[in-house]
């Protein structure tokens, strides 16, 4: 690695101001599992680092009165997936942290870091999708809110202006019952990144059944297939015809690349296959809580 | 560039150590001689150089040097008991021949120690997804799971606490 200076603020403000005075030379970090590795290659060479890790305030995973979830910058995908889990809220979002790196790693790991690096294959970016998430950024100018689906630009490039800093992830936990799903089609089955994924959410109002669908990998920005959602909203009952027209409207919202880990067209057969699962494994846990 | 001295506690003892920002965890360790933490990957994937921060099992080639300022590291040199005898893990991989080059056993010995700390009787799949993150090119997983299961039964005749280091 080049050589950095390594600031660790204690308060927000004083990130900013480092960010603010130093621009085009800072870099902020938070769990650093993708930064360091990127530092290490040389890809970015930050003059000064600054770590978050120390901010408290961005350290903290909050429900609101109004029933918003909140995810500060540094909670790692551990306890992250520990505080969904306990509360038994955001199935799809729990099944991410899960299929994210491996347990070791995902104690470093944030879910701040994962949208932020804006990778195609980004694990939380689906799910988070799928609920309609939005992150708040800060700067000396203020806060920001942006939807996940807007925040990421194309690979590697988020709507982050210089001296801006993601801050958290929130998320409106749904107020009906639902369940949520995110399946992932990798090589191995830890350690590896998505040659194509999707999360799939279906939320049960009285009488109108709904459902999101989201694809990972296989767009340079994030996809909601909001054609599928259209067609299943109210449809309780997923015969296979609409799994299978379902499917194809994924394949249709997509436009993946072929690379190292998978060619264009496998990634179009797995986004496929996955859509079919994901909706058949929606079905089969919504049976289970009813 | 500037050296900074980082303190935090090794294994049970204080250390002060200066550093560069950039040096990693993993090089700190093995420049001050604890070398049971194996350069590998260096990119987060091998889990050879895994260590406990603070009780949590991290690899110590994703994290600097300076961020375990006032944190307590652990290695495989810190699960020996003071009168040398080896840990009932580091036993286990010995009797049940989980070991071949050596080179992954010590990050194997860290993420197995994290997982009975929070897991007593884990489950197959716990034992698998608690080392998912450590790669064994040599001896295959078998034996490694064998010495788990062996390491979580001999813990367990321990006095209360007296496996936790």
């Amino acid at each position: 690695m080049l050589a950095f200076e390594l600031e660790r603020p204690k308060t927000l403000e004083a990130a900013l101001g480092i960010l603010a005075d130093n621009p085009g030379k800072a870099v902020p970090k938070s769990g650093g599992t993708d930064l360091i590795i990127w530092m290490k290659k040389r890809t970015i060479h930050p003059k000064i680092l600054v770590d978050l890790a120390l901010i408290k305030d961005l350290s903290n995973i909050t429900i609101s009165e109004n029933g918003r979830l909140s995810v500060g910058t540094n909670v790692t995908l551990n306890r992250l997936e520990d505080y969904l889990d306990e509360r038994e809220v955001l199935p799809a979002l729990i099944d991410a942290c899960r299929s994210h790196s491996d347990f070791t790693l995902r104690n470093k790991a944030t879910m701040v870091g994962n949208v932020t690096a804006a990778v195609p294959s980004g694990d939380m970016i689906p799910a988070l999708c799928c609920y309609d998430a939005e992150v708040e950024t800060a700067s000396l100018e203020g806060t920001r809110h942006i939807s996940v689906l807007d925040f990421i630009l194309g690979p590697k490039k988020n709507a982050l202006d210089p001296g801006e800093i993601a801050t958290r992830i929130n998320i409106p936990l749904p107020e009906v019952a639902g369940t949520g799903c995110y399946l992932k089609s990798t090589r191995r089955s830890a350690l590896d990144l998505a040659q194509a994924s999707v999360a799939c959410v279906m939320l049960c109002r009285t009488g109108v059944t709904e459902y999101r669908l989201s694809c990972g990998a296989v767009s340079p920005i994030p996809v909601r297939v909001f054609e599928a959602e259209k067609m299943l909203r109210g449809k309780s009952n997923l015969t296979p015809s609409l799994i299978e027209h379902s499917a194809e409207l994924a394949v249709e919202a997509v436009n993946p690349i072929t690379d190292v880990r998978s060619s264009r067209e496998y990634r179009l057969q797995m986004i496929r296959e996955l859509t079919k699962r994901a909706l058949a494994l929606c079905q089969k846990r919504i049976q289970e809580v009813a | 560039m500037t050296k900074h001295i980082v303190r935090f506690i090794l294994n049970g003892r204080a250390v002060k150590i200066e550093v560069e920002p950039r040096t990693t965890l993993l090089r700190t360790l093995r420049e001050i001689g604890v070398i049971s933490v194996k350069r590998g990957c260096e990119e987060g994937e091998c889990g050879t150089c895994t260590v406990l921060v603070d009780n949590s099992p991290q690899k110590s080639c994703m994290i600097l040097a300076m961020e375990v300022e006032g944190r307590s590291v652990t290695t495989s040199e810190g699960l020996i008991f003071p009168d040398g005898e080896l840990h009932p893990i580091q036993q286990a991989f010995i009797d049940e021949g989980a070991i071949q080059c050596g080179y992954c056993t010590p990050g194997m010995v860290m993420a197995t120690y994290a997982l009975l700390m929070r897991s007593p009787d884990p489950t197959e799949e716990e034992v698998r997804n608690a080392l998912a993150g450590n790669l064994c090119r040599c001896t295959g997983y078998v034996s490694i799971f064998r010495a788990v299961k062996k390491a979580s039964a001999m813990m367990k005749k321990l006095p209360q606490g007296a496996g936790d280091r």
